[in-house]
Formats: C-alpha cells, sequence, structure tokens
C-alpha cells in the first residue's frame, strides 16, 4: 500500500514534470517518442518567444494590480462589517449573515449570464470595474472573517471601550492585529486565484492591454494555432508547455516565500479553496 | 436571471416569451445530454476524488509523521497549478499521434486508442485533472480528521487483540465517514460547474458528449448568444445546486 501510494504520487505529478522539463527543451525533443526522460538541449528559445511576441509583462502587473485593488476594497468592507457583527447586536444580523451564507450556495457560474448583462447595462464592458465588483464582494471570504470575528471575546472589546478608545480605534488597534493569520491566508489565496482564473475576465475584457495573464496565455495560444494552422504543432507544444510554466511561476513564488503560512493552515485542518 | 429567463433577448431586442424558455431548456436534447454528462462525470470525480484520498489517508495515517508530510505536500503540489495550467501537459500526453499514453501502449502491444474521442475516456481524463487539483486538500482534511483520534484508543484496540484492519474498519472509518459525506457532495457540486479544461480541451465535443451543464450554459449565451435560454438554464442549475446543498445540510445536521 505505501509504495502503490508513491506510484500514484508519480502518475499525478508526471504531466507538471513533463511540462517543465517539455518546455526547457528545443520543441523536435519533446515531441520524440519515446521522450526524453530527463532534459537534453536545454534552452529557453520558448520562453524567449512568449516574451517577445507577447505583453507578457504588462500581463502580469495587471493580474497583480487588479488584484491588490480588489483585495483592498474587500478586505476594508469585510473587516468593518465582521466587527460589525462582532460588537453589535442589530436587527436582521442573522438574516444578513444567512443571505451571504446562501450566494455562497449558488454556483457562480449560474449567474453568469445576468452578471454579463448587468455589466453591459452599466456599461462596465472591457474596463477593469467588472472584475473588481465582482471580486471586491467575495461573500466566501465574509463568512470566514466573521467566524473568525466571533472568537475574539466581546469583554476585549467593551473594556477598550471603558478605556475610552472609539469603534475605529478598537477596530485597527486591538482587534486587526489579532487577525493576521486569516487576513494573510485571505490575501495569499487572492493572489493565487488571481493567476489561474480568467473565464470571466475572458468574458469581459476585449482590449489585449487589460488582459491578466491567465488570459493573456490562453488567447496567445488560441490565437496561435487559429492563424499559423497545425502546420507548426511542434512549436505550438513548446509554447503551451512554456506559457504552462510560466503561469505556474507566481504561484510557485507565492508559495515558497508564504510556505509557513500555508503549513499554519495544514495544521488548523482542512483548507478550501 | 429569473427576469431575463423570461424574456426571448438577444440584446438588441427582447421579447416576453413567459416560460417557454424553460420548456425549450426542459426539451433540448443538447442540455439534458449535458446534465447526463454530469452525472457521467460525477461518477469518475467521486470514485477519484472521495475514495482514492480515503484510501491514501487512512495508509498515511499508518505511518510515520515525515512520510505523512511527504504524502500531504506531494498531494498539495497540483492544487498550486490550475487547470489551465496543467490542461495542455495533459493534452499532449493523450494526444492520438504523438501522445505518451498511446506510445506506452504500443511498447506493451496493444493498439492505441484515440483518447479524446470516446465519451468515457475523455470524461474519465478531464475527471482526473480536476480531481487532481482538489485531492491534496481531501487528503489534509481526512489527515486532520483522523488525527484527532487519540493514541491510548488505538494502542487499547491493539492491546485487545485487533488488527489493522479491524481498527480501520471499526474505529477510524466510522469516525471518518460524514466526512466522506461531505466531501462526495462538495465533488458532485463542483462537478457539474467544471467548465475550464472542457473549454481547454475538448470545447465539449466529440458530438456534445463531454460537456457539463456549465459548459452547455457557456455554449447557449455567450457562444450562440442565446441570454434568454442560457439564463433559464441557469435557473435550472441553480435549483440542483442548492438540492444537493440542502441534502449536504441535512446530513450535516444528522451527524
Amino acid at each position: 500500500m505505501k509504495y502503490l501510494i508513491f506510484v500514484l504520487i508519480l502518475i499525478l505529478l508526471f504531466p507538471l514534470y513533463w511540462m517543465i522539463i517539455g518546455s526547457i527543451q528545443p520543441s523536435a525533443g519533446v515531441m520524440k517518442l519515446p521522450p526524453n526522460w530527463i532534459p537534453r538541449n536545454i534552452t529557453f528559445i520558448n520562453f524567449a518567444y512568449i516574451i517577445k511576441e507577447t505583453m507578457i509583462l504588462r500581463w502580469t502587473i495587471n493580474a497583480i494590480m487588479l488584484n491588490t485593488i480588489s483585495l483592498c476594497i474587500q478586505l476594508f468592507c469585510l473587516v468593518t462589517a465582521g466587527y460589525a457583527f462582532a460588537a453589535y447586536k442589530f436587527v436582521g444580523k442573522q438574516v444578513i449573515y444567512w443571505t451571504f451564507v446562501a450566494s455562497l450556495i449558488i454556483p457562480w457560474q449560474g449567474l453568469l449570464v445576468s452578471r454579463y448583462i448587468l455589466m453591459r447595462h452599466l456599461y462596465l464592458l472591457n474596463t477593469w470595474f467588472a472584475i473588481i465588483a465582482l471580486n471586491a464582494f467575495a461573500p466566501i471570504s465574509f463568512v470566514f472573517i466573521r467566524n473568525y470575528f466571533e472568537k475574539i471575546p466581546t469583554s476585549m472589546i467593551d473594556s477598550a471601550r471603558i478605556d475610552g478608545a472609539r469603534e475605529i480605534r478598537i477596530l485597527f488597534q486591538i482587534i486587526l492585529p489579532q487577525c493576521k493569520p486569516i487576513l494573510g491566508y485571505l490575501a495569499l489565496r487572492s493572489y493565487l486565484i488571481a493567476f489561474q482564473d480568467f473565464f470571466w475576465p475572458m468574458l469581459v475584457l476585449n482590449d489585449k492591454r487589460l488582459f491578466t495573464l491567465p488570459l493573456g496565455i490562453v488567447h496567445f495560444l488560441k490565437t496561435f494555432t487559429s492563424t499559423h494552422g497545425l502546420l507548426v504543432l511542434q512549436q505550438l507544444l513548446g509554447y503551451e508547455l512554456a506559457g504552462g510554466v510560466l503561469l505556474l511561476l507566481p504561484a510557485i513564488i507565492i508559495f515558497v516565500i508564504f510556505r509557513k503560512t500555508f503549513r499554519q493552515q495544514f495544521l488548523a485542518g482542512g483548507i478550501k479553496a | 436571471m429569473g427576469v431575463i429567463s423570461l424574456f426571448e433577448t438577444n440584446y438588441i431586442t427582447s421579447e416576453f416569451v413567459g416560460l417557454r424558455n424553460y420548456i425549450d431548456a426542459l426539451t433540448s436534447p443538447d442540455f439534458r445530454q449535458s446534465i447526463v454528462n454530469s452525472l457521467f462525470y460525477c461518477a469518475f470525480t467521486i470514485t477519484l476524488g472521495t475514495f482514492v484520498p480515503l484510501a491514501v489517508a487512512l495508509t498515511a495515517y499508518r505511518y510515520s509523521n515525515a512520510y505523512r508530510d511527504i504524502v500531504r505536500f506531494a498531494f498539495y503540489v497540483p492544487s498550486l497549478a490550475s487547470g489551465v495550467v496543467i490542461a495542455n501537459a495533459w493534452k499532449w500526453i493523450f494526444d492520438y499521434r504523438k501522445g505518451l499514453a498511446n506510445y506506452l501502449l504500443s511498447v506493451a502491444g496493444a493498439e492505441p486508442v484515440m483518447w479524446w474521442g470516446h465519451q468515457v475516456t475523455a470524461i474519465g481524463i478531464i475527471s482526473l485533472i480536476v480531481v487532481n487539483l482538489w485531492m491534496g486538500n481531501w487528503i489534509i482534511l481526512y489527515l486532520a480528521v483522523l488525527t484527532t483520534v487519540r493514541k491510548e484508543v488505538i494502542d487499547s484496540a491493539r492491546i485487545d487483540g485487533a488488527n489493522w484492519r479491524q481498527i480501520q474498519t471499526k474505529i477510524l472509518i466510522p469516525l471518518i465517514s460524514p466526512w466522506v459525506l461531505f466531501i462526495m457532495l462538495m465533488e458532485i457540486i463542483s462537478t457539474f460547474q467544471i467548465w475550464e479544461n472542457i473549454y481547454l480541451l475538448t470545447s465539449g465535443g466529440p458530438a456534445n458528449t463531454t460537456a457539463t451543464v456549465v459548459y452547455n450554459i457557456y455554449d447557449t449565451g455567450f457562444l450562440q448568444s442565446r441570454y434568454g435560454v442560457a439564463s433559464a438554464r441557469s435557473v435550472i442549475l441553480v435549483l440542483i445546486v442548492l438540492g444537493l446543498a440542502l441534502a449536504k445540510n441535512r446530513l450535516e445536521k444528522r451527524n
């Protein structure tokens, strides 16, 4: 059983390995059968082509900027909302909370068409607002934060109030420092997703200069096939694998830098992606 | 969305048609086919996505911490790579003429298989890709639940003469079964929403046999520009998923 699992791991990780070694070989070497199990004639020609032919740097910056903007809005709204839920009793509290939970259950793809039409009527198509407006209000993050805030003892808030601290000050000086782990985790998760998600951006963005990295690379590969046909199958393969590696890089960098946070999440138990 | 679904709309004009879009959705062969396809996907994702991680976790639980860490890490790595990243690698491995899978088959003396040309193989591979991205999370979850079992419980069972198989079936599996149900339902819910791998790999083909419900909505709404019809189908999808989610809540309450 123990060794069976190793075999399973090998099979599941193989495409990843194959993609990485394939991207650093000349295309002919990838197509060869039997394949080179260990890379030979290492070259970065595939990467060079993609970097030269596309606006990849711009797309990367776009993805980071876009996510940073929506993340800031999102965290600000959620932290203040979470504080309100933790520190006050008000009418309709439960109703609001369950509305958020209910909106989690509805698959976002089900709302796709109506969202698209809404954005069209607001004349927000082909702008970043269409993406920010969606990402800024993530119900799942709200549920995370609210549950986290619930655990902070109310006596702490009360004693701060008796000491004369204003609400804003309680939030930013007392509550917020305790929330670093959850906020950090939400931020990391959003950056990981920003380098993977391309469905919604693909629908709303037309202008190449506004693309995010995943959308840009998928777009490049699709147009490359349609303009060059299948005659250049070998090159296409090289570019596809290199594109995959380029998309994987940000995730790996994030993971390596913040592996401690990820590890804490491991220890905390399940991760809901 | 509910409102749009009652109109026949193509953006420029829209006309009230009542429930016609719903009737259209329920009678259209490609939408019904996509529901059947989704169930087909479920069969794969449930076995691969629920029971394989369970077996892995139960095995890893038995061994040392170091082994557990390796397993956790190795299964977690693919979830860093999204479907977009890894789909192309899988596509070429299962290519008909140049693919590695067919090469290995030919070495073994078997006939090459058209992996993307048959419903069963295409759905199986796409399910594998999707499940691969989630497996690590589930294994971590299972292991976290398993480690809540106190060591003494297992030790005393050992002293009473239980072998490992008995410990597994009598102590560990009953403990973990609510989570197995939970993960199963999560798998079903997410299976109805598989989209990007289909977009990148098969575009729903051959002959619409690999399209899921969400891919079908994308196809009607955005490729054929029939927004009203697509909205009606979205409402149906929401109802299906809501039903499943309610079932999930029921199960959670009962446990």
